[in-house]
């Protein structure tokens, strides 16, 4: 049951993946019209049976960000050549912050397939969230101001850096989940050559463990085993492939910031933004990591093959961290200067 | 047990749809313009043109002009490519009178500058032929065809201006309404993709000019 649980969703997700995979690039206003697949109206059609409940959520949240884009910018308007910290601008932030993470995006894609299919311990997860969260405010930081305000690079220039920022958070993606796809294979080889073995009634080699009657020699992983330094190189690639990406709403207001002359305030929006993302991630992290555990835990004492399906829910996690991180970067590829000019 | 089950399983299936497609952040649209119509009306109480004023957002402004500080010759190189990509989408508005649809001349008294440290372009279409409003409404939209530039009327100041009209002419803004299905359709839009070129009108503002 868990299990056609766990595949109902990881069927769900491909198929979102696969629902939004049109690339077509277009800017009417200022020329560079580049259409690279044409868009029919049998996708139409496909949004149009979309489930209602989602549809309502995702045009609140997305009428929301609409209004929040607007106001932010009509704040850093009011901020220019005023001193003090812009409370509003702040709070506004954090606000943004929070729905931003709440709304579908590649870093909350990515930390919740990882935390789906990949052991990991829940300070561990939250872990990963808030660093993640925390990086994306630090490498926009980064980029804009190191390049608009030190480098004396053009706004539109800017744009061009984060768009290469992205591809290489879009490529650790990619590693990562070959990364993780082989270790997982690496186990799974493993554990169908143990259970070959179990069902052969012999129990040797396992001298050095104590098991209960009738568990079917099989245990859930300990914290020590989680803790590897294998997972622990994967969490950091994890971290990384979503930080290293600025958010969009954080370029928008840097560079706005930045041109108007009133940095500091930009800066302290940004980690304010990133502060509010933190707070939805984390929650996100909670509900993947009880969510995998709950899955485990029941699995594990009915089936014997558990490690079967462990490992292989790890490899597919794997896969589609692969999968998701090379389309994402062929799409990035498919983008053109969308400013024409 | 059977119904934790399916609880727990809901709830992670919700959380995965929250998940699902492209970056909200990246949705359509990603610039606004607020737009001013002036209507002009020839003594005959005909609509001999309209003149539009269209305002860009800050970052929009900042990204085009580089640093919004852009000298006279650049702003006006971007006004010629405006004008010359917008032509081929009826300068991005549709009038129609009389079950049909006006047809435009070529724009005139263009003008482009700073306002505010945004960009401000100007620009009149003359009717080839006037419109007679006392014959039927004048309905008109305003919309970048694929919404990656959301066009609105201006909130602040007198957006739409009957230019001359005769006392008994009225203006009727109704915004736009689209479902929640093509909303969401929008929302799911990266900055380089496109629902083509019939979604920005279903996101527009519907205006009705009446003279009684």
């Amino acid at each position: 049951m868990r299990v056609s649980c766990s595949l109902a969703i990881f069927l769900a997700w491909m198929g979102a993946i696969v629902f939004s995979a049109e690339s077509h690039a277009t800017n009417i206003l200022l020329g560079e019209r580049t259409i690279i697949e044409q868009s029919t109206g049998d996708e139409y059609a496909g949004a149009r049976q979309a489930v209602a409940v989602w549809d309502q959520a995702a045009t609140w949240v997305w009428s929301k960000q609409r209004e929040f884009h607007r106001a932010l910018t009509r704040e850093l308007r009011d901020l220019r050549g005023k001193d003090g910290v812009g409370w509003a601008l702040v709070l506004m932030s954090i606000l943004y912050g929070v729905l931003h993470a709440a709304g579908p995006g590649h870093g909350k894609a990515v930390l919740t397939t990882y935390l789906l299919t990949q052991r990991s311990r829940l300070n561990r997860g939250i872990a990963m969230g808030t660093s993640a969260a925390l990086l994306q405010g630090v490498t926009a930081l980064l980029l804009v101001y190191g390049l608009v305000g030190m480098a004396g690079w053009l706004p539109r220039e800017t744009e061009t850096a984060s768009l290469w920022a992205t591809r290489v958070s879009f490529t650790l993606l990619a590693i990562v989940g070959l990364y993780l796809l082989a270790r997982a294979a690496a186990t799974l080889a493993h554990s169908v050559r143990q259970l070959r073995h179990e069902t052969g009634q012999v129990h040797d080699d396992h001298a050095g463990h104590v098991h209960g009657d009738g568990c079917g020699c099989r245990h859930l992983p300990s914290a020590v085993e989680i803790d590897t330094v294998d997972s622990r190189h994967a969490m950091v690639g994890v971290v990384l492939a979503i930080g290293l990406r600025p958010c969009s709403g954080a370029v928008l207001v840097l560079i706005l910031a930045a041109v108007m002359d009133i940095i500091w305030h930009g800066a302290l929006a940004v980690m304010a933004m990133s502060l509010g993302t933190a707070v939805t991630v984390v929650v996100l992290a909670f509900l993947a990591t009880k969510a995998r555990s709950w899955a485990s835990a029941v699995v594990a004492h009915r089936s014997p093959l558990w490690t079967l399906v462990a490992g292989g829910v790890g490899a597919l996690g794997g896969a589609l961290l692969l999968l998701l991180g090379l389309w994402l970067l062929n799409a990035s590829f498919a983008l053109k200067p969308i400013m024409g000019l | 047990m059977g119904v934790r089950h399916y609880h727990r399983c809901g709830m992670a299936g919700l959380m995965l749809l929250l998940l699902l497609g492209n970056s909200a952040p990246q949705a359509h649209p990603h610039h606004w313009i607020d737009v001013f119509a002036e209507w002009q009306f020839n003594p005959k109480g005909l609509i001999s043109g309209v003149k539009l004023r269209w305002l860009f957002d800050d970052y929009y402004s900042v990204l085009l002009t580089d640093d919004a500080a852009a000298t006279g010759e650049e702003l006006q190189a971007i006004l010629n490519q405006i004008l010359s990509n917008t032509s081929k989408h009826h300068y991005f508005i549709r009038i129609e009178h009389e079950g049909g649809e006006a047809k435009l001349g070529t724009p005139e008294q263009t003008r482009i500058g700073m306002r505010d440290h945004r960009i401000e372009i100007e620009f009149r279409l003359p009717m080839t032929v006037p419109l007679d409003p006392t014959k039927s409404d004048i309905v008109y939209r305003v919309a970048e065809p694929t919404y990656f530039v959301e066009m609105l009327h201006a909130e602040e100041g007198p957006a739409i201006v009957l230019k001359d009209a005769p006392p008994a002419c009225r203006y009727h803004l109704e915004a736009p309404r689209p479902d929640a299905a093509l909303v969401a359709y929008a929302a799911s839009l990266g900055i380089n993709e496109s629902g083509g070129d019939d979604l920005g009108i279903q996101f527009s503002e519907t205006v009705t000019i009446r003279c009684e």
